[in-house]
C-alpha cells in the first residue's frame, strides 16, 4: 500500500490498514460462506485483538459497517481515531470517491474501547456514508486525507473494497454475441455464448430454451469447449466463453434471434435459524446462519439483425440461392468404356454456406444413358470458426448404345458476400467414347431383369404421403352408411317379406288339403273344356256327341259344386240331391229339363235335329251354369 | 302407387335441385395443388366446406395441402376428419400414419393383453360398412333358410335348417355386437387435434391455472368436454386436463 507525507502519530497506521484488509479479504473467500457461524465468533476475536492493539499502541484504522459488500448497495466505512490523538486544530478528513463509488454522508461519533482487563481508551470513529458501484468486482475509494495543523496528510492512498454480487441476485449470467451485425440472406454467422458465475453459484446448470427461430437454418454446437475460468482479478467469479452455433438467415429484413434460457442452483440468501434445546431441565437457544440452495433461471438478451437481401443485378438465371464461399468439383471416373459398364459421375460441392444444406447443380440430359438413383452424402465439419458442408453426389451411367457422347459442362454458381459478387465455376465437357462390349454385358443391359439375376429387395429410398384424390362427385354430405334409408330397409325387409310368404304358403296348403274346395274351384275350368268338346261336335255336325258333351258338363258341373257324384243318379234322385242343396224350385226344373232334351235329342233321329236349336239348347246350358255359380 | 311414385320423383327433383356444388372450386383446388400453390388450394377447397360440403376425398386433399406447407397439426386434423368418414380408404389411412409419425409427442399407452390385442385385431379386421353389409346378407340368408324350411316336407331338411340358422345366428351375433360397439364409439368419442406450434394442458379451465403439460402440434387427444373457450381431454392413462379451444381442432366439429 502506497502512503506518503505521513504524521508522526499516523507512522503505524499501514500496519493496522494491512491488520485490518487479511483479515477483510479472508472474509471475502469462498471458505467463509460455510463456517460462517464460526468466522462470525472470529471476527468479534480479532476485532477485539484489533482494538487491544489500538488501545496499546493507541493509532488510526479503518473498518466497515459490513462484512461483505454487496453492489448498490450502501455501506459505511469507519475512520476511528483515539481521542487523546486528535489535534486542536483540524478539519474534517476528507474521502476521494473513484470506481462508482457515491459518497452520502460524513458523520462521527465518540466511543470508548474495552480491553481484557475493562481498561479502554476514548476513540472517535468519522463514518464516511457510501454507496457500492453497481458493478461487481474489486474497486477502491481514496485517497483519504486529513488537514491537521494547517497541513495535508495522506492516510491511505487507495484502500481497496470488494464489491459482491446479492444473493438475491443471479449467480450466473449469459449473452450471446454475434460475429456480424449485418448479414446476406442465407450467409453463415456464429453466435458467441458468453457465460459468467458469481460467488454464490452451485451448478447443475441445464439449457431449457434453445430455440433459434423459424427464421434460421442453424448448427448447434455441442458445446464441449465451454471450460470456465477464474475471472482476473476476482478470487470467486468464473467466466467461460464458446460458440453456441452458427445460422444462416432464411430471409431478408431485421430479424430477431430469441434469448436462450438456462436453469442452475445457487446458495440463496443467508437467513437467520433458531434452535432451541433443552436437556436436564435447562433449555438453551442457539442462533445459526444458513444459506440453502435454490433453482435459479438466467437467459440471454434476444438478438437483432439486420438481413440484407441479395443484389438483383447480376443475378444468374438458375441461381442456386447458396451463400458462402464454395468449391465446385464434377469428374467422371473413365472417359472410355463398354456397354454394360457403369459410368460413374462424381459432383463434390463444399462451402461455408447454410449449415447442411447444399442444392444439386442442374445436370445435363443423360437421356443416352440408364441410370440409377444417385448416392448423395452430406457431411458437416467445423473449421476455421465456420460450418462446412460437403455434398458429395454419385450418379451412374450405363450407356446405352455405342458410340462417342459429349456431355456438356456442369456449372454450379453462388454469391460470395465476402466480395459482394455471384460466382459461378463449371466442370467439363466430356467426352465418352462407348465400345461394344461382351455379348453378356450387351445382354445384361438390354434385358432388365435375366432369369439368372438374384432378385433383392427394393430399397425404400424415402416416405411421403399418397396423392390427391379426384374431386368429381362431391355431395353436398357424406352419411354413414348406417345412417341411410336403404340400410335400414334393407335390414328390415325380410322379416315381413318372410311372414307374408309364410302366411301365403300355409294358406295355399290349407287350400290345397281341402278337396270339395279344390273341385269347386276347377268346377269352371272343367266346364269350359266340356263345352268346348260339345261346340266341336256341334261344329263337326255329330249332334248325339253334342249332346253327349253337354250332359257330361251339366252334371259334371253339379257334382264340382256340390262336390257330390250325380253321375249314375236317376233324374229324381238328382232333383232331391239339388233341393237338399237349397237350390231354386225353377233352377231345378231348367237342368231337368236340360238333361231330358239332351237325353231325348241321343235317340232322336238326325235329321229332327236342327243346327239352331242346339245353338239354343247350348246358350241355355251356359246360361244356366252361370246362374248357379251361387252354389260356391 | 302412382301418387307414391310421383312424390318421391318430386322429392329427388327438389333436393337435387337444392344440392351444393362447388366442382369449379374443387378443380381449382386441384389446379393449384398441382402447380405447388399449396395456400391457394386451400383458400378453394374451404369454399367448398365453408358451404357445408363434407367429403372424405376433400377433407383428404386439404390435409395434403396443410402437409405440404408444414402445418402438421391442420393436416392431421382433416386427414382424421377424412378417415371417420371412410375409415377404409387406404391412402387417408397411409398420410395419417405418415403424418402421425412426424410428431413430437410420444404418447405411452397401456401395456396391451395378448387376447384382448387379439381381439381388439379381429374387430378392426372389417370396416364398419363391411360389417353392416354382412349382417344384411345374414339377416337376407336367416330369412330365405326359414322359408325353406317353411316349404320343405322333409324332417331332414328341416333339421338341416334348424342347424343353420344357429350358426348364422351366432355370427350375426358376433358381427352386430362388433359394428354396434363401432357405432357407439363413433357417436359418442371426440377426438381433437393440436394445430397451434403447442398447447398447454392445465389443471383448470383458466388461464392462472398450473400447466401440467405442454402437447406438441399433431397430436391428437379424446375430448371429454368442450365449454367456455376450453377443452377438457385425455391422453392415455396419464395426462388428462384442459386446452385452449383457439389452439386445438375438435374433429367432430366438422361432421
Amino acid at each position: 500500500m502506497k502512503k506518503t507525507n505521513k504524521a508522526p502519530f499516523f507512522n503505524k497506521a499501514a500496519i493496522y490498514f494491512d491488520y485490518f484488509f487479511t483479515f477483510f479479504r479472508y472474509k471475502s473467500s469462498g471458505l467463509f460462506d460455510q463456517k460462517f457461524v464460526i468466522l462470525k465468533t472470529m471476527k468479534h476475536f480479532l476485532l477485539f485483538c484489533l482494538l487491544f492493539t489500538i488501545s496499546a499502541g493507541a493509532r488510526v484504522s479503518i473498518e466497515f459497517d459490513k462484512d461483505r459488500i454487496e453492489a448498490g448497495a450502501p455501506f459505511e466505512l469507519r475512520m476511528i481515531v483515539p481521542i487523546q490523538e486528535l489535534a486542536e486544530q483540524r478539519e474534517t478528513p476528507r474521502l476521494m470517491m473513484r470506481d462508482g463509488f457515491v459518497f452520502r454522508a460524513l458523520d462521527s461519533m465518540d466511543t470508548r474501547t474495552a480491553d481484557f482487563f475493562g481498561h479502554g481508551i476514548r476513540i472517535r470513529k468519522y463514518i464516511f456514508k457510501l454507496t457500492a458501484p453497481k458493478k461487481v468486482g474489486s474497486f477502491s475509494v481514496g485517497p483519504l486525507s486529513w488537514k491537521v495543523n494547517d497541513k495535508e496528510y495522506e492516510l491511505a492512498d487507495r484502500i481497496p473494497i470488494e464489491i459482491k454480487k446479492s444473493f438475491n441476485e443471479g449467480a450466473l449470467s449469459l449473452s450471446l454475441t454475434p460475429n456480424k451485425k449485418s448479414v446476406y440472406e442465407g450467409e453463415q454467422f456464429s453466435l458467441l455464448l458468453s457465460m459468467r458465475t458469481y460467488e454464490h453459484f452451485e451448478g447443475n446448470v441445464a439449457f431449457t430454451g434453445t430455440e433459434l427461430g423459424n427464421d434460421f437454418i442453424a448448427h448447434r454446437s455441442d458445446l464441449k469447449d465451454l471450460k470456465f475460468q477464474p475471472v482476473p482479478g476476482s478470487r470467486t467469479d468464473m467466466e467461460s466463453s464458446a460458440r453456441f452455433a452458427w445460422l444462416a438467415p432464411m430471409k431478408s429484413g431485421v430479424l430477431t434471434i430469441p434469448p436462450i434460457q438456462v436453469k442452475y442452483t445457487k446458495r440463496g440468501a443467508p437467513k437467520v435459524v433458531e434452535k432451541n434445546h433443552s436437556f436436564g431441565g435447562f433449555s438453551s437457544t442457539f442462533k445459526s446462519i444458513s444459506q440453502e440452495s435454490v433453482e435459479a433461471e438466467a437467459q440471454s438478451a434476444p438478438i437483432t439483425l439486420k438481413v440484407l437481401s441479395l443484389p438483383a443485378s447480376l443475378r444468374p438465371v438458375d441461381f442456386t440461392g447458396m451463400v458462402g464461399n464454395y468449391s465446385f468439383e464434377a469428374a467422371f471416373d473413365k472417359s472410355e468404356l463398354s456397354i454394360g459398364e457403369a459410368l460413374t459421375l462424381n459432383i463434390t460441392i463444399k462451402g461455408d454456406g447454410k449449415p447442411g444444406t447444399i442444392t444439386d447443380p442442374k445436370l445435363p440430359d443423360f437421356s443416352d444413358f440408364r441410370s440409377v438413383p444417385p448416392e448423395n452424402t452430406t457431411s458437416k465439419t467445423i473449421r476455421s470458426g465456420k460450418v462446412i458442408t460437403t455434398k458429395t453426389t454419385k450418379i451412374f451411367l450405363y450407356p446405352k448404345k455405342r458410340g462417342t457422347f459429349v456431355i456438356p459442362e456442369i456449372t454450379y454458381n453462388w454469391f460470395n458476400p465476402s466480395k459482394k459478387a455471384y460466382e459461378t465455376a463449371s466442370q467439363g465437357p466430356w467426352e465418352i467414347q462407348v465400345e461394344k462390349g461382351s455379348e453378356e454385358d450387351i445382354a445384361t443391359t438390354t434385358v432388365p431383369v435375366p432369369v439368372t439375376v438374384q432378385k433383392q429387395e427394393i430399397e425404400t429410398l424415402g416416405q411421403d404421403i399418397r396423392f390427391i384424390h379426384p374431386l368429381n362427385h362431391i355431395s353436398s354430405k357424406a352419411h354413414a352408411f348406417y345412417k341411410t334409408i336403404p340400410f335400414w330397409v334393407l335390414l328390415f325387409t325380410p322379416i315381413p317379406l318372410y311372414l307374408l310368404l309364410a302366411a301365403f304358403i300355409r294358406s295355399h296348403r290349407k287350400h290345397i288339403s281341402n278337396g270339395a274346395l279344390m273341385r269347386k274351384s276347377k268346377a269352371q275350368k272343367n266346364l269350359k273344356q266340356q263345352l268346348q268338346s260339345a261346340k266341336t261336335a256341334m261344329q263337326k255336325n255329330d249332334p248325339r256327341a253334342f249332346y253327349a258333351s253337354l250332359e257330361k258338363s251339366l252334371i259334371g258341373f253339379l257334382s264340382d259344386l256340390t262336390n257330390l257324384e250325380f253321375q249314375g243318379m236317376t233324374r229324381e234322385q238328382m232333383k232331391e240331391t239339388l233341393q237338399k242343396q237349397n237350390l231354386p224350385e225353377t233352377q231345378i226344373q231348367q237342368i231337368d229339363s236340360l238333361l231330358e232334351k239332351c237325353s231325348s235329342a241321343r235317340f232322336a233321329p238326325l235329321s229332327s235335329i236342327s243346327m239352331e236349336v242346339n245353338q239354343e239348347v247350348l246358350k241355355q246350358v251356359e246360361k244356366l251354369c252361370s246362374a248357379l255359380e251361387v252354389l260356391k | 302407387m302412382k301418387k307414391l311414385l310421383t312424390l318421391l320423383f318430386f322429392s329427388l327433383f327438389i333436393s337435387s335441385a337444392f344440392a351444393k356444388d362447388c366442382s369449379s372450386e374443387a378443380e381449382k383446388g386441384m389446379n393449384s395443388y398441382q402447380n405447388g400453390q399449396y395456400e391457394q388450394a386451400i383458400d378453394f377447397w374451404k369454399t367448398c366446406t365453408d358451404q357445408g360440403i363434407e367429403h372424405p376425398d376433400l377433407f383428404y386433399n386439404l390435409g395434403n395441402a396443410y402437409f405440404r406447407l408444414g402445418r402438421l397439426g391442420f393436416a392431421i386434423f382433416y386427414y382424421e376428419s377424412a378417415h371417420r368418414l371412410n375409415p377404409s380408404d387406404k391412402d387417408i389411412i397411409h398420410n395419417l400414419k405418415h403424418a402421425k409419425s412426424l410428431t413430437k409427442d410420444k404418447v405411452k399407452e397401456a401395456e396391451e393383453n395378448p387376447i384382448l390385442a387379439s381381439i381388439y385385431a379381429l374387430h378392426h379386421l372389417i370396416s364398419l360398412k363391411g360389417e353392416l353389409l354382412i349382417v344384411i346378407g345374414l339377416i337376407w340368408l336367416i330369412a330365405a333358410i326359414l322359408l325353406f324350411k317353411v316349404i320343405s316336407k322333409s324332417p331332414r331338411n328341416k333339421n338341416i335348417c334348424i342347424g343353420a340358422i344357429f350358426i348364422l345366428s351366432i355370427f350375426l351375433g358376433i358381427i352386430t355386437l362388433s359394428a354396434g360397439y363401432k357405432i357407439f364409439v363413433l357417436e359418442t368419442e371426440t377426438k381433437g387435434v393440436v394445430t397451434a406450434t403447442s398447447a398447454d394442458v392445465t389443471s383448470a379451465p383458466h388461464d392462472r391455472s398450473q400447466t401440467l403439460n405442454i402437447l406438441s402440434e399433431g397430436t391428437v387427444f379424446k375430448v371429454l368436454s368442450i365449454g367456455n373457450g376450453w377443452v377438457e381431454i385425455q391422453l392415455g392413462e396419464k395426462i388428462k386436463g384442459f386446452v385452449k379451444t383457439t389452439e386445438v381442432g375438435i374433429i367432430d366439429d366438422l361432421l
